[in-house]
């Protein structure tokens, strides 16, 4: 327990200090530092609409983050979570324009088929890697960026060419029905059941981890292949956890067209499977800690966005408060390693 | 047709040159037991600040310099992290993929109002100039890696800790040079791509870090094997590009479906089998011996 702590304490200290490189940066670059600050810390929960607006994005990183953590735990470093959540936004495009189409269906089974027609998608692609890791042993790592980048210019391709909405100005597919999107729960603020479920997610990968079977033989498979092979642990489970990790990267993709958006667009996904690993890598790979990273993330988006509309700042500015975040967690500061088993641990030495 | 054939080889050669480069830099940190995978935002802020540097002084000596100053700065950052907060080199490569990008971004935004394409066409410069100049310096570091005693203690830090130990080297030291190598080097071939086309665009290095990481392990982790790989994969992106100019030039008259963005995708594809088949022979390789 008094470990436990000690590493959500590691956490909070990360993201503090990016929240300090936040301040600094304003002081040095805004030329009005007060209504900069004011904008970042203050104006995402000024008002109900933008508080349950930066809920709301919450949703598709924390899906995400999940599954690079379910991927992580396996040992599996999964890549291509930004070309996952390409081709989900486009799979879940496709299955809605296909689905409205057929008359009497009910528009939550229709919603239903869309997001599992992106997880689907998400974890075939996440699938290949793998088959190509268990099948020659080709580094899940660098076959997962390559394929996801392929991923991504196929999708870009067919949402801006052929599958085009001409009518709109948008590089994008035709709108989604409004009946066929995810209910909104406190309009006119675009939150929408997204929220719930991924927190429902955040939940389930949790008791997955912590409390089944499947979860621990993840775990061992994740700390050692070598013996969870000679234990006779079915070499399906890592193919298991890439198949999961694509999926919910699918399922991120598929609240972007189906929430705020309404339809796929050409680059929806814009770095949310680069920022779904971060969060997973900060928040450590049991999931405990995913939703408060995510929210902490997505404060940095909004916060950014706020001050961005004010003063002169890139929204891009986030970015530089996620890797800030990131350089500091796995630092073991002196005298701290006996405390800390990393499971990044590296080689011992010195 | 000859003509078509060596403008092709031109440019296969040109799409390489920055790939060699990088992916020697990747080869050092992991002859040195520890694959740096910000190659690709190395790359990044190498371009950006190429640009950006560049269009200030009017120098393309300058421009470039700068790439593989600001490389080596992004470089210092995550051996720092990993040598003396003793972070994990995953996680802090990964922090300077997503902090490259976003860092261009606000830079961009702050000097010059814009955080989309930055031209610099002070820059802009004789790809035959760039792939010279590309060509110099790969040879440099490569046979800085293979053939001077530093290499061979890069390649001894590799072997492990005690290894190195044995041997009277700090391993520690070796691993931050061949870090910041990785840093320079990237730097410089990111810089490269700003001067081939005088400007920095968002996200121009499009996974070509990536691909010089898969050409470390296609080339056998040996300089002239990395070399091969890379021609191998500037070839693809060549032919792809060919392609695609091929395709939109014949376009005008009633194809429905524009084919040719999609040709874009192949190089990664291509990649992607290539390494999984390598692995194949290898592991064969392994188990006939």
């Amino acid at each position: 327990m008094k470990l436990g702590s000690s590493r959500a304490m590691a956490r909070l200290a990360a993201l503090t200090a990016a929240v300090i490189v936040a301040v600094l940066y304003t002081f040095v670059a805004s030329a009005d530092p007060v209504m900069a600050l004011k904008a970042f810390f203050i104006g995402p929960f000024a008002n109900r609409y933008s508080l349950l607006a930066m809920l709301e994005s919450t949703a598709p990183l924390l899906v995400c983050a999940l599954g690079a953590c379910i991927a992580f735990r396996a040992g599996a470093f999964n890549l291509g979570g930004e070309g996952q959540a390409a081709v989900g936004t486009l799979a879940s495009a496709l299955a809605s324009s296909a689905l409205e189409r057929i008359p009497g269906l009910p528009p939550i089974a229709c919603i239903a088929a869309s997001i599992m027609a992106a997880a689907a998608a998400g974890a075939m692609l996440a699938l290949l890697s793998s088959i190509a890791e268990r099948s020659t042993g080709a580094e899940v790592m660098l076959t997962s960026f390559l394929l996801a980048q392929a991923a991504i210019i196929a999708a870009d391709w067919a949402i801006g060419g052929p599958l085009r909405d001409s009518g709109a100005n948008l590089l994008g597919m035709a709108m989604v029905p409004e009946r066929l999107r995810l209910p909104r729960l406190a309009p006119p603020s675009p939150l929408t059941v997204a929220f719930p479920i991924s927190v429902v997610f955040a939940l389930c990968t949790i008791f997955m981890t912590k409390g089944t079977r499947v979860g621990m033989e993840l775990r061992l498979l994740g700390k050692n292949p070598v013996f969870a092979r000679a234990i006779g642990l079915s070499p399906g489970l890592g193919s298991l956890a890439m198949a999961m990790s694509g999926a919910l990267a699918g399922v991120a993709g598929s609240f972007l067209v189906l929430g705020q958006a309404g339809r796929a667009i050409r680059g929806m996904t814009g770095g949310i499977g680069w920022n779904g690993l971060a969060a997973a890598l900060i928040a450590g790979s049991d999931g405990i800690g995913a939703l408060p990273v995510a929210l902490f993330f997505s404060w940095f988006d909004s916060g950014s966005r706020q001050a961005a509309m004010l003063v002169d700042l890139s929204p891009d500015f986030s970015s530089i408060l996620k890797a800030a975040a990131l350089f500091l967690i796995t630092a073991k500061l002196a005298g701290d390693e006996s405390r800390k088993p990393g499971r990044f641990s590296s080689k011992a030495g010195t | 047709m000859l003509e078509g054939m060596g403008s092709l080889a031109f440019s296969a050669l040109a799409a390489s040159g920055p790939l060699v480069l990088a992916a020697l830099g990747g080869l050092a940190t992991e002859a040195a037991g520890s694959l740096s995978i910000a190659i690709e935002g190395y790359m990044l802020i190498g371009a950006f600040s190429a640009a950006a540097c560049g269009q200030a002084t009017g120098s393309f000596g300058l421009g470039l310099a700068a790439g593989a100053v600001a490389g080596m700065f992004l470089s210092l950052l995550v051996a720092s992290a990993h040598r003396y907060l003793r972070a994990d080199v995953f996680v802090a490569g990964l922090a300077a993929n997503i902090l490259a990008p976003g860092l261009a971004s606000v830079v961009s935004q702050a000097a010059y109002r814009t955080k989309g394409v930055l031209p610099a066409e002070a820059i802009r410069s004789n790809p035959v100039v760039i792939l010279c100049l590309l060509a110099i310096f790969s040879l440099a570091l490569a046979l800085l890696l293979s053939k001077s005693a530093f290499g061979l203690r890069l390649r001894a830090v590799g072997e492990g800790d005690d290894i190195a130990k044995a041997a009277g080297i700090e391993s520690g030291r070796y691993r931050f040079v061949a870090h910041i190598i990785a840093g320079a080097s990237s730097g410089f071939a990111g810089a490269t791509l700003a001067a081939g086309v005088g400007a920095y665009v968002p996200g121009m290095s499009t996974g070509r870090g990536w691909i010089a990481l898969v050409a470390v392990f296609l080339g056998g982790r040996r300089t002239a094997g990395v070399t091969g790989a890379c021609l191998l994969f500037g070839l693809l992106f060549a032919l792809a590009n060919s392609a695609q100019a091929f395709g939109s030039q014949g376009q005008a008259s009633s194809a429905p479906v524009d084919m040719t963005e999609l040709l874009q995708a192949l190089p990664f594809i291509a990649t992607a089998i290539a390494l999984t088949l390598w692995k194949r022979v290898e592991r064969r390789g392994r188990e006939t011996r």
